[in-house]
Formats: C-alpha cells, structure tokens, sequence
C-alpha cells in the first residue's frame, strides 16, 4: 500500500482566503467531506454486519439458500465501501489500514484450494503461493512453522501479506469473495467462480475437504472486516482521528487531502491499476472482484465516490442524504467554468461506468469486456478509461483554483494517455 | 568483484553529488510563457525525431535478423539476433522516458515493453501460450491486439534469451518452430510500432509547440512544457522505485535480479545507462550527436551555476553506470555489490531531489501525475 504523494508543503494563497462571492468556507467543505466519510464508512459497517449475520447463517445452516444469501449480502456489501475508496489516497490513516479490508490481487492459494492447472504449483515471488490455510493445520512458509489448528483473526492478521507478499491476502473483502464464490475458471467466457455451498455442508456432504476450517475461516474474515469497519468508522465521527486532521490548520491539508484523493483514485488506481492494466493483458486474473465478476459495479461505485466528495452529496443506503457545502462550491466560486466542466466529467465517467454495469447485467461481465478480440467491450472499457483521465486534468486544475499547491497523484505504468485526454 | 578503485569512485561520487546539491533556487519573477516555446520546439522538433527514426531502423534491423535466423537456425544466426535485440533495446531504453503523445497513446509504450510485471503475467501467460500454441500468435497483425506481456521486448527476450529457447529454434522441434514463428511475429510487430511512433510524432509535436489559447490540448506552452519535465522527474522515480528498488528488495537477502529489467537479456544497468542518455536529453538540449547544448529545460534556468552543478552530478552519476557491469546479477555476485546498488540508488534519488527543487523550482514546472504503480 501506498501513501498518496504529496510534494512540497501546499501554500495557503490568496484565493482561498478571499474568494469573490458565495464561497463556502474551507472548514464548511471540509465537514461536509468528514460527515461523508462517516456516513459511508458506517454504511460500509452496516452492510459487512449484515454480510456477518449471513455468513453465520450459512455456517450454522449450511444449504443453496443461505450460500446464495451470504453471497447476495458480499455483494450489497460492496456498493457503500467502493464509495468510500475515494478518501484511501490523501489520508494516511485510511491508507494504512485499507489493505486489511481491500487488498487486491491476491494469490489465493493461501487460503483454500486452487486449480493449479491455471494457477500453477509454485511461484518465484511467493513462498506461500499455495500454503493453503484451510487444508493445513500446520504450516512452514519460508522455513518458519506457522500453529494454524485454530482459525481466528489473530492468525489471519499474523497471515496477512506474509513474507512482505502483497499479494497474500488473508483478510477483506476479497478473501471473503473467494471463499464464497472460488476461483473463476471461466477464463474470459462467461461465468464467475462456481463454489459449491456444500464447500460449507457437514459430514459426507462435504466437498473439497475441511469444510468445517472453511466456515471457520469465513467467519474469522468477516469479524475482523466488522471490526475493521467499526475502527474506521470511529476515525470520522465527532473526535476521531481522521476527521480532527481534515480539519485542522487553515484547511489547506485538508482540501488537499480531497484533491489527492479524487486525483489519485480516478487516474492510477481506478483509471490505471484497475482497468486499463487488465485491457492492456486482457487477462481476467486482471480485474478486481474477479471471483464473483462484481467488478463492473465496483468500478461504478468507485467513479460515483469521486463525484460524490466533489458535489459533497452522498445517498446512503437507507436512502437518506447527506450534503453540504462542497469543494463543487468552492471551485465555482473562484473559476465557475472549471465547475461545469468538473462537474459535466465526473458525470460522464459515472455514465461510462454505469455503461458497464448495464453490460454486465446483460450477461458479458467486464472480464468477458476485456477479452482480447471483443473490440467493442474493450471500447466499452476504453471510454470508462478515458473518461477517468479526462476528469483527472481538470481535477488538477482545482489545484490553482483553489489555491493549494504540490500535490502529485497516484498514476500508472499502464497508463499516460494524453490522446485519450485531447 | 568491483575494484576497490571502482568502490572508492563510487563513495567519492555520492559525496560529491551531496556537496552541489546544496544550491538553493533563488526566487524569481515568472517566467514568460513564450520562454518556454523555444524549449519546447527544439526538444520535440529537433532532438527526437531523428531518435524515433534510429528506433524504427533498429526494429527493421531486428526483424530482418529474426527472419534470417529462423529461415536456417544456427548459433551464430541466434547470436546475430541476439546483437539486434539489445541494439533496438538500447534505442528504446532512451527513448522510453519520454512518456508522451504517441509514445503512450492506445498503451503503445507498455505494448513496446510491458514491465514491471508484478503479479507475473507474463509468465503465466506465457506458459499458456506455449502449452497451446496458437497460431494468431504467429501473425503479427493479430499479436497486435494481443495481451501487452505477450507482444513487445520481454516476451522477445523470453524468446531469445530464456534458458533452452535458442536451442530448441535451432533444432526445430515443434516448440523451437513456433518460437522463431513467435519470435519473428513480435520483432515485426515491434517494426510496426517503431513506424506508427515515427510516424504519429511529426503530427503530434506540432500541438505541443504551437501551444497557447487557441488549442484545446495545450493552452499554455508552460502547460505543455509540463509535460516534459513530468517525463524527466518519473523518468528517475521510475528507475529509483522500479528499475533499482524491485530487485534491491527490503535487505540484501530479499535481493533478487530477476525482480529488474531484462533479467534474461543480462541488462538490468545497462537499460539505466541508456535511460539516463534519453533523460539528460530533455534537461540539456542534446542527445549523442543530435540538439544543442544549453537548448533544453536548462535554456529557462537564469542560473549558470546551478546549470553547471547539475550537470555535474548527473554526468558523475552517469559514469558510474558506465563503469559498472550491464546487469543487476552481475553486481549482486559481489561482495559489495547490494551496497553498491544501494548507493547507485540514492543516487538517483539525489538527482531526483535535484529535478523537484532546483530544476522544478526554477523553471516553473511540476506538480501533477507521476507514472508510478497504483497498487
């Protein structure tokens, strides 16, 4: 995990001490932002306790029902949190915690069995490549032996990027997909991951072994995601941490911290990272919820996070508002036309995202859009891509609108595309 | 083993660096947009488009090569090949840096050489490949729309340099005939790509040039400028976070060369020479025996001294690379060779610090992306 970069110390100018007229006070924009994170966090919290309460179910009462519901709960789950990823770069706190709860990719042969014909044996880079929690109650990675008999947080948390591996993920969001969906065999055809609920049934109905370490693992998972969500929650309530450093100082750092974030997310994680690596490989190992094929409405979500911290606006999932002033205010009350146009970008990458969305719920999911040789899903992808680093230029004009300064955003190998920009 | 003579340059090069980079920028008034246009004219109109021509010659030369060997294997004709690869690889390793426009339009740069792989897709994919041997892949217009791992200079050093490779194509069994089918498929695509650069720079630099209020893309040519500082200051994170940092590791026991660049080439340093050469290009105006001293970024620095001291760490930094073997391996067979690698790294880091403070400071530029990894 990395911290947003943020170079030089930004310079308080004139601009935000003295804007023309009608410009909301930096402190206003930033409690709209801190009462946003909150709430999204908090519905985050809400959403992984309904997840827990079906995963217990499922575990107590193993069947296709309460699979199926463990499963539908995982993926209401993630529409709150993907909106919440938009505050991970720019404030450290987030980002120092955010790989327990969403790291991703992740060698999953960690956790549970795999296919090794697709996933293979071994690898140069991870000695825990395929250690396989759920199977061993003992295990030696790297000459160390590891006391695995009883599964609970404090084991997944000692597993956790082990051997300085980012890619052993023991814990979030994503190691509970695979343990409910399995691996996605599919290819770049159509399908997600096939798990069985009988990889959770007692007795002689058990598939695949172990079922009972399984569902205990399941449970460790979610428990200390619940956990998780709870600290992060606190973080932004009245007091905590990261709420107090938004809004401390001249509010510079914290305006900034918004900035970093919609700039970051938008062009190298989301943009970059997320999507335009995986069209580059056209490679289904390449997108992020690649086990329950969820990936289209994470992407969504992530994109309508970004606008939802500009506009300050968030709809929770009880379908209530939270709003005020918002940095949208601020930049329209120091260069109105930079606010159209901000506002009109992140509008269309929310459409292009929802592009996806609708083209996944026609039945081809995004790793069937990146397949190589179907050049109008990799176009469909391509414009979410465009769109996001189309909205990053003008991001970084906020920069000078606002009157902050130095701040670098997160980018890409794969991707600087100034033609996709012009 | 490094000499200890080579050892002792090494340390007194860091300490020199550390005594010129004490130079402050001074303040100064803003620079006028139209100082920087000239910058901008000579950089994109002069210095690199005789380099995008070099380049696709290269490839041109490549694929002739390729064709040659596989039409009646040999050790020598591998050998040939083998010289053309790290030919065309030393042109592109300049080049390379210059993340703009048509380099990096469409990803045609990580087509050109998809690297750092981190979660190894290459391999997997590669394996893949080889279990089924499909003939798209052979034809190099339909490698073309193929994954990125598959179809530039890594997966042709995979070809040509991965243990047994070059001689199975030489006895020509049935993986060593898709692999000069394959081999000669990538080097003609890397040809193809050569000549779509050279040929889309004369059309896109002209945008970047006549930068101001009537163009959409550029409407300052200090916006435009931007961009070339931004290809010089990621040019130098990219080799201190990825190139140097990947196989250095967290100690000298995590230290792996084949985490760097080109592990099978035998080139992990040399790429970094050839980086630094493309780099200095943009900040001074010349490129070998292309530009004009003096005519690049440093044309906006008002700042004789600053401009000497910079060149003067950088061209220290410059001839330890020089001095050293071409690959991280060879080094890290030393028993002083993680600290050398680590101190070549802070020097990078160094003039990287160089690039934000002094350089960034006194030609007005920065800020913004960097090219560097999301997760």
């Amino acid at each position: 995990m990395k911290i947003a970069k943020i170079l030089g110390t930004a310079a308080l100018v004139t601009t935000l001490g003295a804007q023309a007229y009608a410009a909301p006070a930096a402190k206003d924009v930033l409690t709209t932002y801190a009462d946003i994170a909150h709430a999204g966090y908090e519905d985050s919290l809400i959403t992984a306790k309904e997840l827990q309460a079906a995963i217990d179910e499922l575990v107590a009462n193993p069947s296709a029902s309460t699979f199926d519901a463990a499963k539908s709960a995982w993926l209401a789950s993630r529409a709150p949190y993907q909106q919440t990823e938009v505050y991970r770069f720019g404030n450290a706190i987030v980002d120092d915690w955010e790989g327990k709860v969403n790291a991703w990719p992740l060698d999953e042969g960690l956790i549970d069995y795999v296919e090794t014909g697709l996933y293979g044996e071994e690898s140069e880079e991870n000695p825990a490549y395929t250690a396989n929690v759920i199977a061993n109650p003992t295990l030696t990675i790297s000459g160390e032996t590891i006391d695995a008999s009883t599964i609970d947080a404090a084991l997944l948390e000692s597993l956790h990027e082990i051997d300085d591996v980012e890619a052993n993920v023991a814990t979030g969001y994503h190691a509970i997909e695979f343990l409910l969906w399995g691996q996605d065999l599919n290819g770049t055809d159509a399908g997600a991951g096939e798990r069985k609920w009988t990889d959770y049934a007692s007795g002689d109905a058990c598939t695949n072994g172990n079922c009972d370490r399984r569902g205990e693992y399941l449970q460790a998972a979610v428990d200390l995601m619940v956990s998780d969500l709870e600290w992060m929650t606190a973080q932004w309530a009245e007091g905590g941490e990261a709420r107090e450093t938004v809004l401390e100082g001249d509010g510079v750092p914290g305006l900034t911290a918004i900035v970093t974030g919609m700039g970051s997310l938008s062009y190298g994680e989301l943009g970059g990272e997320r999507t335009k690596l995986g069209l580059l490989l056209h490679d289904p190992e390449e997108e992020h919820d690649c086990f329950s094929d969820n990936t289209h409405n994470s992407h969504f979500y992530d994109a309508l996070g970004i606008q939802n911290v500009y506009l300050g606006r968030y709809t929770r999932v009880d379908g209530s508002v939270v709003e005020g002033p918002s940095l949208s205010d601020l930049v329209a009350a120091n260069d109105a036309a930079l606010d159209t146009e901000l506002r009109a970008k992140l509008a269309a990458s929310v459409v292009a995202g929802k592009v996806m969305v609708t083209r996944a719920k026609g039945g081809e999911a995004f790793d069937q859009l990146i397949a190589m040789g179907n050049e109008d899903g990799n176009a469909v992808v391509q414009s979410f891509v465009d769109a996001l680093v189309d909205q990053t230029k003008s991001i970084e004009q906020i920069i000078a609108a606002v009157g902050i300064d130095g701040i670098e955003f997160e980018g890409s190998d794969s991707l600087d595309n100034p033609a996709a920009v012009n | 083993m490094l000499s200890k003579s080579s050892r002792r340059n090494l340390l007194l090069s860091t300490t020199t660096v550390l005594a010129f980079g004490l130079i402050s920028p001074a303040a100064q008034a803003d620079i006028p947009d139209e100082n920087y246009q000239p910058v901008l004219a000579h950089l994109l109109g002069t210095v690199m488009p005789p380099k995008l021509d070099d380049f696709h010659a290269a490839t041109e030369n490549l694929t002739s090569e390729f064709k040659d060997f596989c039409s009646d294997p040999d050790k020598g004709g591998l050998e040939d090949t083998q010289t053309a690869f790290h030919a065309a690889m030393d042109i592109w390793q300049e080049i390379q840096p210059w993340r703009m426009g048509p380099l990096v339009a469409n990803g045609r740069d990580q087509h050109i050489e998809y690297w750092p792989d981190k979660h190894g897709t290459a391999a997997r994919q590669f394996r893949k490949l080889m279990f089924d041997k499909p003939a798209p892949y052979t034809d190099p217009e339909q490698l073309s729309s193929a994954s990125a791992a598959l179809q530039g200079f890594p997966a042709l050093e995979e070809v040509l340099f991965a243990d047994d490779h070059g001689d199975q194509m030489i006895a020509a069994d049935e993986d060593g005939v898709f692999l000069c089918q394959y081999g000669t498929a990538i080097a003609t695509n890397l040809s193809t790509l050569s000549g779509e650069l050279q040929a889309e720079w004369p059309e896109f630099a002209p945008a970047m040039e006549n930068a101001g209020p009537d163009s959409m893309d550029y409407p300052t040519a200090k916006f435009a400028a931007t961009d070339l500082y931004r290809a010089l200051h990621e040019g130098l994170l990219i080799i201190s976070t990825q190139k140097l940092a990947r196989p250095l590791g967290e100690n000298a026991e995590d230290a792996r060369a084949s985490r760097g660049e080109s592990p099978l080439a035998g080139r992990s340093l040399r790429n970094i020479e050839h980086n630094l050469i493309g780099l200095f290009a943009i900040y001074d105006g010349t490129w070998g025996d292309v530009g004009e001293e003096g005519k690049g970024l440093a044309a906006l620095i008002d700042n004789s001294l600053l401009d000497r001291s910079f060149k003067l760490n950088w061209q220290t930094v410059a001839n330890t690379f020089a001095e050293l073997p071409p690959s991280v391996a060879e080094v890290l067979e030393q028993p002083d060779g993680y600290a050398v690698l680590t101190d070549l790294k802070g020097q990078i880091d160094f003039l990287t610090m160089l690039v934000e403070n002094d350089v960034g400071g006194n030609t007005q530029l920065g800020g913004g992306f960097n090219a560097l990894d999301g997760d």
